[in-house]
């Protein structure tokens, strides 16, 4: 295997069979998925279940990757999807915040992390919990996931100017909420019934 | 202080990361299945290449920007040939201007010719062309003159016999009839494609089967001077027909019904398609009007016929009122003088 082989190269030998390089596939994008998964479904257990639900698909899917899409957004398109799915099935209600923040504070503090630490940044968080679904899907994808614009429109199947749109919407609506911060959202049930 | 969207976007993107708990990537690689080769082979997708996936996305920016490149190319050119034919426009006015204007002679000499010519070289070429015109002025006079002449011979007599003109005048209206069988023809032939259409039921007007008639000069009999054709089907008037249609919503099967008749020459178009020519003039006794319509009997032997001498039986004349005819475009309009068909002097 090469030193430092690209995304594309690791699909293609675990497509043959390679499990050095899917061992490498899963150091690379393990954390990522498990973060993604863990906001979303706002449960340690769930999270890391689902993780292994969404590597179980990648694996399956692997003979399909044709590279239309990079790795990355191919991945996190099927962890998407497992999570999505996971809800229909178990009927479940969208999870709301858990502060999943305040138990998982940044390695190395720099002044925009303590600024997420402050409440400003917790009312922010919050407040992105309680978007509507497509927006906060989006939001979690382009800006927590760090995924680029085309990117975060592979993963959700939809067009680039959709996504956009959407982050403008999800600005907008996360600006107003913020306007008076003094007074913070209420804290939400994450296992609120609709 | 209200956090601007910039910040936002700073804060959401330097949000904490959730850890995942340890063991989680144990697992993961313990649970690693890989597909078969059975799959592989089955199911394996060719990996596309680096520029084919950035061309699946981008190829509606690209087309755009090849077409904006287009027509940028184009503008540019239209521009230079706009700005050569601005100046050359220039320089004609300053020529004109100036007095110096090429001459037509000039301006048809062919490419590389010198512009700068000898004076004496333009003296000998204008003489030529003056000595040229003179000669096509001579000619054109003899020509005037004898043309004169001629006139002078057509008008003071066409210098034929009685007899020859007599013939050459029978020639006129043999052909004349002729191209009246022809429009009979085409008419009947119409009225049967139009029934063949409707149930074998003929066309209640002329104008109910203009789909199927080729032109509206069909309808003028070439021995009607006091016709003109209609210029289309929408000027049409009764005075743009010379026939009479007789068999108007008849049944194509009735074949000695007479559909239509040429007062002019006395032909008659049957239901069936055929003409008879000159039955008006000739044998007037074998049209017969029973039951409202008129029918071609002629007698079944021609051993049967009456003799050239005996007295003919009376053919009853069809009658149509006056209304009937005009709807029917056998009469021209009030307004219209009156053409007089059922007398025509061929």
């Amino acid at each position: 295997m090469l030193m430092d082989p690209q995304p594309e190269q690791l699909v293609l030998a675990a497509r043959a069979g390679d499990r050095a390089a899917a061992g490498e596939l899963i150091s690379r994008y393990y954390a990522r998925i498990y973060a993604l998964l863990r906001r979303l479904a706002g449960d340690d257990s769930d999270a890391a279940d689902l993780t292994q639900r969404a590597f179980a698909r990648i694996w399956q899917a692997l003979p399909a990757f044709a590279g239309r899409a990079t790795v990355a957004s191919w991945m996190h398109s099927i962890a998407y999807r497992t999570y999505v799915d996971w809800l229909r099935s178990n009927h479940r209600a969208e999870p709301r915040s858990d502060e999943w923040w305040e138990a998982c504070p940044a390695p190395d503090p720099s002044p925009a992390d303590r600024a997420a630490a402050s409440d400003l940044a917790a009312t922010l968080f919050r407040a992105v919990d309680a978007l509507e679904p497509a927006a906060r899907s989006t939001v979690h994808l382009h800006y927590y996931q760090g995924l680029s614009l085309e990117e975060t429109a592979d993963a959700l199947g939809i067009a680039v100017s959709t996504v956009k749109y959407r982050l403008r919407q999800a600005l907008e609506a996360l600006g107003a909420r913020l306007r008076d911060h003094q007074h913070p959202l209420p804290r939400l049930n994450p296992q609120r019934q609709p | 202080m209200k956090p601007t969207e910039p910040d936002l976007e700073q804060i959401l993107r330097r949000a904490p990361q959730p850890r995942p708990p340890t063991g989680l990537e144990e697992k993961l690689l313990r649970q690693v299945e890989l597909p078969t080769c059975a799959q592989r082979a089955a199911e394996t997708v060719p990996l596309l290449p680096p520029w084919r996936a950035w061309l699946n996305s981008w190829w509606p920016v690209v087309a755009t920007a090849c077409l904006a490149a287009a027509c940028l190319v184009l503008v540019a050119v239209q521009q230079t040939e706009l700005r050569e034919l601005r100046a050359a426009v220039s320089a004609a006015r300053a020529r004109q201007a100036a007095g110096t204007a090429p001459r037509a002679a000039e301006v048809q000499a062919p490419a590389g010719a010198s512009t700068a010519r000898d004076p004496r070289e333009d003296l000998e070429r204008l003489r030529t062309v003056a000595k040229r015109a003179a000669a096509d002025v001579r000619d054109l006079e003899a020509l005037e003159s004898e043309n004169a002449k001629l006139r002078e011979r057509v008008s003071a007599g066409p210098g034929l016999t009685a007899a020859e003109v007599q013939t050459m005048t029978d020639a006129r209206d043999r052909a004349r009839a002729i191209a009246c069988i022809n429009n009979l023809k085409q008419l009947g032939l119409a009225a049967r494609i139009w029934a063949v259409d409707h149930g074998d039921v003929l066309p209640p007007n002329l104008i109910s089967m203009s789909n199927e008639i080729s032109s509206t000069k069909v309808l003028i009999c070439p021995g009607d001077q006091g016709r003109q054709a209609a210029t289309d089907w929408a000027a049409f008037s009764p005075a743009n027909c010379s026939y009479e249609y007789l068999a108007a919503s008849g049944s194509d099967t009735e074949a000695a019904r007479v559909a239509f008749r040429c007062p002019i020459h006395g032909h008659v178009g049957l239901c069936d398609g055929s003409v008879q020519g000159y039955v008006g003039q000739r044998h007037p006794e074998y049209l017969v009007s029973r039951g409202g319509a008129l029918l071609f009997e002629p007698p079944p032997n021609p051993s049967q016929a009456p003799p050239p001498g005996a007295a003919a039986p009376v053919a009853p004349t069809p009658t149509m009122s006056a209304e009937i005819m005009r709807r029917y475009g056998l009469q021209p309009p009030a307004s219209a003088p009156a053409q007089a068909p059922a007398n025509p002097q061929p």
